[in-house]
């Protein structure tokens, strides 16, 4: 900016300060006010926190603690009308379970994946950005792609080019609701959970055709074709091999599906279907060695080829948390969930099998070639199709014969 | 009398029929085809409020996820420059008049007269037992069902074996 020489240009910089403080202070101010206010009164309430926080019950509240404890600009009533507290739906489905650490679990995933890929390569990967072996660098990069201009192709479709990030962010986000990552931390526990799960796993074709239409560009039109024969044609292999866990669990509710696994984890008898989930979650998150829509020695970006700037970082995001997701089903449905021994929060032990299965997923990306698309098509429908009907006889077979 | 199930209703109505009229009558044709896939939203949704949990989301599957798909990709690959040209429709007018006031009178009368269904008001079933239904019950078109995916899958699988060779 240069020198301010008149009136105008004087309003312009007290309007534009103005603007970037109501962007910054409540990034800052709404988390000290979370910390400082809302948190200490939640502890008040003791563990009976889904009583004190999601139904204002006033008796309740005020036999739990002494109102004049309490600060007097925050009540806990006041908390819960707001709709804040530990256990409400707004913190549960925006924060913890939910997007926010989602979204931080993903940027760390990312950094892990450049690190430990570099490290296989004989490479330092990311440094500079935080002291620790640059763990800072996927933030850094958010920051990067903050700042940099949304350019939109002059033929693209407007309205069509611009959805389909914010429809795959809204699709991740809604995946995750169906994940119980604890027995009693969840956002949602419905029954047809796994259900859910696959439904909204079933949009993203659709999503993703319509944003290489959309971009009015060759390479993200083939692109697009690309990832609609690859997902669809692996979506089939998908829920056959969930099919013989829900055989043998009785049951589409991902929470009930862990908690039957205290005998043994389902991997041991569905170790087929295990390796058939695994690969075809492998090919829906476009990964290598399944990155044929991306291809990025052949087509640039694939069907993100025209995305620049946080358009194309909203839809990174998205990716990452459904690789999250998918693997966090894995985890449920094959490696018992939450299960694990007693003395800490059952959710660590899902967050530590996640992670695991979370670097099984990046690890093949060091060594594997990319495959070409009519070997992608054969595998998908020849033997992952039919390695999915064995593993739905095995289930069969141990259900009806009781072993399981 | 105006309760949540009744605005969800009336929401998820207008979003089929509306979603419906567009696909039909837009002139961009891949508009017309998402269209259709909203519709097919909208119908899952009315599922949901019947109670048909199950029913809302195999509709979701196998309608936004596959046949929506397999239409919009058409429409893509076959017409990108295409826009149909606006014929002339004197009588449309008319005919939305006299739609309306049909549909009007029939959701009049519906709603006055002491219209019930035959049958109260159902249990609503879970996944269990629609499969308990289904293997014990209804076991034969299960069987004869299974007999079609199980040809479809050798064919399937028949066709991939001879493209490879």
């Amino acid at each position: 900016m240069g020198e301010i020489t008149t009136f105008e240009q004087f309003l312009v910089r007290v309007l534009k300060i103005v603007f970037w403080l109501l962007i910054i202070l409540p990034m800052i101010i709404l988390p000290i006010f979370y910390l400082v206010y809302v948190l200490p009164v939640e502890f008040q309430c003791g563990f009976n926190l889904l009583t004190c926080a999601v139904k204002p019950n006033w008796t309740l509240a005020i036999d739990m603690f002494n109102p004049a404890e309490m600060n007097p600009f925050v009540s806990s009533s006041f908390i819960s009308q707001l709709g804040l507290g530990a256990n409400s739906m707004l913190f549960k489905s925006a924060a913890f379970p939910g997007l926010t650490f989602a979204s931080v679990l993903a940027s760390f995933v990312i950094w892990g994946e450049r690190k430990i890929l570099a490290k296989m390569q004989y490479r330092v990967g990311p440094k500079y950005a935080g002291r620790l072996e640059g763990w800072l660098q996927s933030f850094a990069d958010l920051f990067k792609l903050l700042f940099k201009e949304i350019v939109i192709p002059a033929k693209a479709d407007l309205l069509m080019f611009i959805a389909p990030p914010f429809a795959m962010m809204a699709l991740s986000g809604a995946l995750l609701a169906t994940i119980p990552i604890g027995s009693s931390t969840y956002i949602s526990n419905s029954s047809y959970s796994l259900l859910i799960a696959i439904a909204l796993l079933s949009f993203f074709p659709i999503v993703t055709l319509i944003a290489g239409w959309a971009s009015n560009n060759k390479f993200s039109f083939i692109g697009a074709i690309r990832a609609l024969y690859q997902m669809i044609s692996y979506e089939i292999p998908l829920i056959l091999s969930v099919l013989g866990v829900v055989i043998l669990t009785h049951s589409l509710s991902l929470s009930v599906i862990a908690s039957y696994q205290t005998k043994i984890w389902y991997i041991a008898p569905m170790f087929i279907g295990a390796v058939v989930f695994f690969i075809t979650a492998t090919a829906e998150v476009e990964r290598i060695p399944f990155d044929i829509p991306e291809a990025d020695s052949e087509l640039v970006a694939g069907w993100l080829t025209e995305y620049t700037s946080m358009l194309f970082g909203v839809i990174n995001l998205a990716v990452y948390i459904k690789l999250y997701a998918l693997s966090a089903i894995f985890t449920l449905l094959f490696l018992g969930g939450w299960l694990g021994p007693a003395g800490v929060p059952d959710f660590v032990w899902f967050l530590i099998k996640t992670i695991i299965v979370l670097v099984i997923f990046i690890i093949p990306r060091g060594f594997f070639p990319r495959i070409r698309i009519d070997q992608l098509i054969d595998t998908g429908w020849l033997w992952l199709i039919g390695l999915a009907f064995v593993n739905v006889f095995i289930a069969f077979i141990l259900n009806s014969t009781g072993i399981l | 009398m105006i309760d949540e199930d009744t605005i969800a209703f009336v929401v998820l109505s207008v979003l089929t029929i509306g979603a419906a009229l567009l696909s039909l009558e837009t002139r961009q044709v891949v508009y017309g085809a998402i269209a259709l896939a909203f519709s097919f939203l909208g119908i899952a949704g009315l599922f949901i409020l019947l109670d048909a949990t199950f029913v809302a989301l195999f509709q979701i599957i196998v309608y936004v996820g596959a046949i929506a798909v397999l239409i919009i990709f058409t429409v893509m690959v076959v017409t990108k420059e295409v826009e149909t040209e606006a014929k002339r429709e004197p009588f449309k007018p008319l005919a939305i008049g006299i739609a309306t006031i049909v549909a009007l009178a029939v959701g009049i009368v519906a709603s006055l007269s002491n219209l019930n269904s035959k049958y109260p008001v159902g249990p609503t079933y879970a996944a269990k037992d629609i499969g308990i239904q289904l293997t014990e019950v209804y076991y034969i078109p299960l069987i004869i069902l299974g007999l079609i995916l199980g040809a479809s899958v050798v064919g399937a699988l028949t066709l991939v074996r001879t493209d490879r060779n």
